[in-house]
């Protein structure tokens, strides 16, 4: 049982024991942003219905917004700051930014952690598995094409492909 | 959110028990009810977390007659990618788990959250409107208001509808469901589950205070059967459906030989359509044969001032769900 | 020359702006047309972009805005005293506290912070409280107590005509109305009298929103030296500047510091200053702490400023041919409970008809009435998306009429490059013909339209076309000064940096990225490698914000300026150290070199060095303003922009006749942009315009439930949530096939015009117009639901015109019109018949 009010944990975030003190009842994106400031996750509602918090648990992408903190004690939590490998970007990361499939990149943490996990399932996603995969994190910028793309290249490049983006994606038809 | 106190059960007995006091509050995921506690519909003093016990309550298992028996607290992404789920018979429970909501939400949430979700009538959820069943007003207000997404049949006094997806599919396969009431056990039909006149001051499911539903069993299938699930919704992801069908039906030599039909998202409680489902008995499958009995499943229909436009669509639905069966 | 002194080196620099021509070849250019990374690219993927709620400062309080229970209603009572006994409450501000109004226009300072007297829409707030922890600030707000008297309240633009009483505001034209505009250019009668073939069609245009992914935050700090720090997500830091001095004046506006955190996504809907922002930096002065607030997303469909519902009625006669003879336009705009750009809004729904199909005679009326609800004001598009809707499907239900080919007879309408339109907008490039015809080839329209092939799920296939243009920003500032629009600094470092300034704001379309490919061109460096400052008020020199698709050009042409004083200064000096002509020096490569033998050169440090020893610490400034209007009668502040973009589309539908139920499996699009600065961030500019008007087409909507309560009547949004307020996921984003043609503009920063909004425009009518090729009913209504196709398909059914829609306009009496000749009659851009005015007023 836990009583209201504030509960000491350890949490295990990016691979790093992270102790810290917070009210029971915040949600694991409130504490990661508020008590934690990690504020590479971001929030579009709090209700569950815009994917921009979203984090992995266990390698699975969740909604950080409808999750109560307590209930990720003792999971492996990964957000958008444990993608890079030191300073180099993770390839998802590169594929993101050499493509512009982040404008204001407000969705972006939370594309990339559903992305991530959707290439560690499918190392070679076709374009419908990856509409599909993502089909939970809303962006009002790109119209996703971009996203698309770049979610192609990353995992390309994943496999070790030396892919080169099509002409039409960058310059037009 | 207002705070809470947090318990986390060890077992269903002790679940059971924290549930069954005043005030308290039984949490899955937590999808819809954490929702609601942050727009402070809902305000628990108490929250029991059944994710404790995830051990116990999640797992998809094969019965010995090839029936399955499915953990409480399985997701429905599990749901979707389960072997034992990917034989056609059982296509209308996959189906229905693969569309609901978005994958995020299909990652953590639960086969029975879903099936207990509270409806999400658009009045009853705004702290700006007090309504019947919400019991903070005098009377249904989507009967004479804003009513695009409600009931077109089955509805007295509050045109809620059911907003369950997985519900119509697990009616059309005959499921039940396993609960635990205190120290006892107890195993009905699900169809149970849901009041049978759906009033505006009854609770949107028949479970009494501190019971738990801790199993769904979708019996085993008559042979050669095949099921599917449609709907029709405004958006392909983040969204529910504004009508939905589940149906199971048997072919041999031509002709159908058994067949059921559930209506979703149409009235405050999934509507099993014995009726409509008859028409297709003995008859070969035919376009002509699926718009009878799309015509039959919303033949009693009423709809209100904005949802006309259901019926229409609903009857198409129908017809699609039983094509994705039959062809 | 005085080359000491930059700034009075405008020669100097007329003469380097030779070099970067808009009609400069590509293979010319190193930077510029190419697909670098936007310069904020790394950390944005990485989560480090620090967006307005991801800030906090120590001593933090949090503050919530109780907000309006009713629609329209005198505040007769309040009472915070319970509110005060919260444990944690550190400040309480009600509507006394903030007396003065503001809002973003001169001409409709309409707004409160807190309403001190009468709320006039649901989400109107009326009492800020701040608190330790922002359940405690919710807590307290819920146990304020507010006595209402409730008014009559005004839902639609249909009731705001017809009830004069009760006004929602004591000012406007008279009763709801809120603007009234009446412009005839040309003579009307006799372009009807010579036209063959005139027709009359109403449509509608329902109100959407914005909905950025980022909901609205600001963190404002009063510090102990008397001086206010505000960050947030606005894409106006200057607008917002200039409203807090106004409001929270005597405090002197140097002692104000408006922030511009990075947007996640604006589209206009952060482009007014918001009384949370003012709450916030009014309740940091009052309890001497940090003050948050972070909108939750119901708030930010409060704070709207989407776009309007207009009703539209256009009469338009035409030629045998179709060419466009006369055309008639009217526009009765919801404006919603304030004024907020408004004024701008009704003009621009009459405003850039002419701009993309030559109109010879032309009439405009609009009106802009007051309604209880969320107040509208710029999206995308800002008031040009509605009547764009109206013109483009009543062209092609002319060439249905006429048996012509819609695109044919779009590109025998063009309106002409380098001309005055009849209502005195300067069009310079014009790309349009080129747009439509990639289009056209592209989608294969001669030979696939019309053919109402089935699909093998038995849905109709059909295509539709449709055209636009958009300003490259608008030709005046919100308010009236003769300063420029744009202003740019550059600080050149010994180390070879180069930092730039500029009062811009990154909205996520990339200005900041533009400053430096720019820059980085004509210096011939690396723009990832230098150093970007913007929206900083106290820091920055002003640019006026990220609005009216305007940065690209006049930031961009300001960057140009400074930079080449810069590049001239460099220049000189390297040209003593390496003792060659200026005129033979080249900048690529961060190299200064010369261009007859490239091994005689320095690094560009040792250039900035060089230059620095010679004349002394580097920076140099650049400033932009657009080039005068030819439109001098009133109203004609409003159109005019250094250069128009165009797009044509092509969009394939496949409707199931059953059910009105449709998808939109292919886009075919075409944008001139005069030149794409970066070819990656414009593509990606032409999707998000093409995603936005496919959601507003098919589902988004601001709508409200009309409820009584108590006996009156409330509006309240359909939850406000993102789930409930429909917008296109992944799975509704259909293929596109972008063009990006560049017909570069002598007025565009190396011929650049505007990316991004114009292609919006031609999504809605293409969509309705290809659900006529399919299913051969109309829908003049947006969005176009599968419900309403359904209901025109039922008409057509039984006999009647298959067509959804409204039917008429409410009588509006518009006075008399202002009489303009067109160019074409010898007109100079007066009014012949405007009395006289004294113009400072007029202003």
């Amino acid at each position: 049982m836990i009583d209201p009010g504030k509960v000491l944990a350890t949490f295990c975030i990016n691979g790093e024991e992270q102790a810290c003190a917070f009210v029971s009842h915040r949600t694991l994106l409130e504490v990661l942003r508020e008590d934690l400031q990690l504020t590479g996750t971001k929030h579009g509602c709090e209700l569950g219905e815009c994917g921009a918090c979203t984090v992995q648990i266990n390698g699975v992408p969740v909604l950080s917004c409808l999750m109560l903190a307590v209930d990720a004690i003792g999971q492996q939590i990964r957000t958008v700051e444990g993608l890079a490998d030191g300073p180099a970007l993770h390839p998802l990361q590169d594929a993101f930014a050499d493509l512009g499939a982040a404008q204001c990149g407000y969705c972006t943490p939370g594309l990339l952690m559903t992305a991530e996990a959707l290439i560690a399932r499918d190392p070679c996603p076709s374009r419908e598995a990856i509409k599909q995969g993502l089909a939970g994190n809303l962006c009002r910028c790109t119209g996703y094409l971009k996203i698309f793309e770049a979610v192609e290249l990353a995992a390309a490049r994943m496999r070790g492909e030396n892919p080169v983006p099509k002409r039409e994606t960058i310059y037009g038809s | 959110m207002k705070p809470f106190t947090y318990i986390l059960p060890r077992s269903l007995p002790e679940a059971a028990t924290a549930a069954a006091r005043k005030g308290a509050q039984l949490k899955a995921a937590g999808i819809d009810l954490i929702d609601r506690m942050k727009e402070r519909i809902e305000t628990p003093s108490e929250v029991v977390n059944l994710l404790s016990l995830k051990g116990e309550l999640s797992y998809i298992k094969s019965e010995r007659d090839s029936g399955l028996r499915i953990g409480a607290l399985t997701t429905l992404n599990d749901l979707e990618l389960d072997a034992a789920l990917g034989a056609a018979q059982f296509g209308a429970l996959r189906e229905a788990a693969g569309r609901t909501a978005t994958p995020l939400v299909r990652n953590r949430a639960t086969i029975v959250g879903n099936l207990l979700q509270v409806t999400r009538c658009w009045y009853l959820r705004s702290a700006a409107f007090g309504c019947l069943h919400g019991k903070k007003g005098p009377a249904c207000l989507a009967m004479t208001g804003e009513n695009r997404y409600h009931s077109v049949m089955g509805y007295f006094d509050c045109v809620r509808v059911h907003p369950s997806n997985l519900a119509p599919a697990l009616l059309a396969l005959d499921a039940e469901f396993t609960s635990q009431l205190g120290d006892r056990q107890s195993r009905r039909k699900l169809s149970e589950l849901f009041p049978k006149e759906a009033r505006a001051m009854l609770a949107e499911h028949t479970l009494l205070p501190g019971e738990i539903v801790t199993a769904i069993h979708v019996p085993a299938q008559p042979a050669n059967a095949r099921s599917a699930y449609r709907e029709s919704r405004e958006k392909l992801s983040f969204d529910w459906a504004t009508t939905a069908c589940a149906a199971r039906i048997v072919v041999e030599g031509g002709k159908i030989r058994t067949a059921t039909l559930v209506l979703g998202a149409v009235a405050p409680v999934p509507m099993p359509m014995p009726e409509a489902a008859k028409l297709l008995i003995g008859e070969a499958p035919s376009d002509e044969l699926f718009q009878k009995v799309a015509n039959a499943a919303y033949q009693s229909a009423v709809p209100l001032s904005q949802n006309v436009y259901k019926v229409q669509v609903g009857k198409a639905v129908v017809r699609e769900t039983l094509h994705a069966i039959t062809r | 020359m005085v080359l000491d002194d930059p700034r009075l080196a405008d020669a100097a620099a007329g003469q380097a702006s030779a070099k970067w021509r808009h009609d400069v070849k590509k293979e010319d250019l190193r930077v510029i047309g190419t697909a670098i990374r936007k310069v904020d690219a790394r950390s944005k993927v990485s989560g480090l972009t620090r967006f307005a709620d991801d800030l906090s400062l120590p001593r933090m309080i949090y503050m919530k805005l109780l907000r309006s229970t009713q629609a329209h209603a005198r505040i007769k009572r309040v009472d915070v005293s319970k509110a005060k006994a919260v444990p944690g409450v550190k400040g309480i501000l009600t509507g006394e506290d903030l007396p003065t109004p503001f809002g973003i226009l001169p001409v409709s300072q309409d707004e409160h912070a807190l309403c001190p007297d009468k709320v006039r829409f649901v989400g109107d707030p009326v009492v800020a409280i701040a608190a330790l922890t922002e359940d405690a600030a919710w807590d307290a707000c819920r146990l304020v107590e507010v006595d209402y008297e409730p008014l009559h309240t005004i839902g639609s633009i249909k009731e705001a005509v017809e009830h004069e009483e009760p006004r929602i505001h004591d000012y406007g034209v008279r009763g709801n109305i809120h603007r009234l505009e009446n412009l005839e250019f040309g003579d009307l009668a006799a372009g009807f009298a010579a036209s063959d073939h005139i027709r009359e069609d109403t449509f509608f245009f329902e109100g959407n929103t914005h909905l950025p992914m980022e909901q609205h935050a600001s963190l404002a700090h009063f510090d102990k030296d008397g001086k206010l720090t505000i960050w947030s997500s606005t894409q106006t830091p200057h607008y917002l500047h200039k409203a807090l001095a106004r409001v929270l004046h005597p405090l002197p506006a140097h002692h104000i510091r408006v922030i511009a955190c990075p947007n996640g996504g604006g589209f206009g809907g952060k482009s007014d200053p918001f009384n949370h922002e003012i709450c916030a930096a009014k309740m940091s002065m009052l309890t001497g702490r940090p003050v948050k607030i972070s909108l939750t997303r119901e708030e930010v469909f409060f704070c709207h400023r989407g776009r309007h519902p207009v009703l539209m009625h256009a009469r338009i006669g035409v030629s045998k041919t179709g060419r466009i003879k006369a055309l008639d336009f009217h526009s009765l705009l919801d404006g919603g409970a304030y004024g907020s750009y408004g004024t701008a809004s009704t003009f621009y729904t009459g405003a850039l008809q002419t701009v993309t199909y030559a109109v010879e005679n032309y009439h405009f009326r609009g009106a802009r009435l007051f309604t209880n609800k969320a107040p509208c004001g710029p999206k995308r598009g800002h008031g040009t998306v509605q009547p764009r809707f109206a013109l483009e499907v009543q062209l092609d239900k002319i060439a249905c009429d006429l048996k012509l080919d819609p695109a044919q007879m779009r590109i025998d309408n063009l309106a002409p490059r380098d001309s005055l339109t009849a209502n005195f907008l300067q069009i310079g490039s014009m790309g349009l013909m080129q747009c439509i015809n990639k289009v056209v080839d592209g989608s294969g329209w001669k030979t696939r339209r019309g053919l109402q092939e089935r699909t093998a799920d038995g849905r109709i296939r059909g295509l539709g076309i449709a055209c636009s243009s958009y300003l490259s920003g608008a030709g005046l500032p919100i308010y009236w000064n003769g300063m420029p629009h744009s202003g740019v600094q550059l600080k050149l470092d010994r180390s070879g940096l180069v930092t730039v300034f500029c009062g811009s704001t990154d909205i996520g379309q990339g200005s900041d990225s533009v400053l430096t490919w720019i820059i980085a061109e004509v210096l011939g460096i690396d723009p990832l490698g230098m150093r970007v400052v913007t929206s900083d008020t106290d820091l920055t020199p002003v640019d006026l914000g990220s609005y009216s698709s305007r940065v690209t050009v006049m930031t961009g042409n300001a960057a140009m300026q400074a930079a080449e004083r810069a590049r001239e200064i460099l220049a000189k000096g390297a040209s003593e150290q390496l003792q060659v002509p200026v005129a033979r020096l080249t900048f690529a490569d961060a190299r200064v070199f010369d261009s007859e033998n490239p091994d005689k050169g320095m690094s560009f440090a040792d250039a900035v060095i060089a230059a620095e020893s010679r004349f002394g610490t580097i920076g140099t400034v650049g400033s932009y303003t657009p080039p005068k209007s030819a439109a001098k009668f009133r109203g004609g502040g409003v159109g005019p922009s250094p250069s128009y973009s165009y797009s044509a589309t092509v969009v394939e539908v496949e409707v199931d006749p059953e059910t009105g139920i449709y998808r939109v499996p292919k886009v075919w699009m075409a944008h001139d942009i005069g030149r794409a600065l970066n070819a990656a961030v414009a593509m990606g500019q032409i999707e998000g315009s093409v995603y936005m008007g496919l959601g507003e087409a098919m589902m988004e909507e601001m709508a409200y439930r009309d409820r009584s309560h108590k006996g009156h009547r409330i509006f309240v949004h359909k939850i406000p949530s993102l789930l409930e307020y429909k917008s296109p996921s992944t799975m509704e984003m259909p293929e596109v096939v972008t063009y990006v043609v560049e017909d570069p503009d002598k007025n565009g920063p190396f011929g650049a015009k505007e990316v991004g909004q114009g292609p919006l425009l031609p999504i809605m009518p293409a969509v309705a117009n290809a659900i006529f090729d399919a299913v051969g009913v109309r829908v003049d209504e947006v969005p176009i639901t599968p419900e309403k196709v359904f209901a025109a398909l039922v008409q057509k059914r039984a006999g009647k015109v298959g067509r959804y829609g409204p039917d008429e306009l409410p009588p509006v009496n518009f006075g008399d019109s202002l009489k303009i000749k067109t160019p074409w009659q010898g007109g100079d851009g007066t009014a012949w018949n405007e009395p006289k005015r004294d113009k400072k007023a007029a202003r």
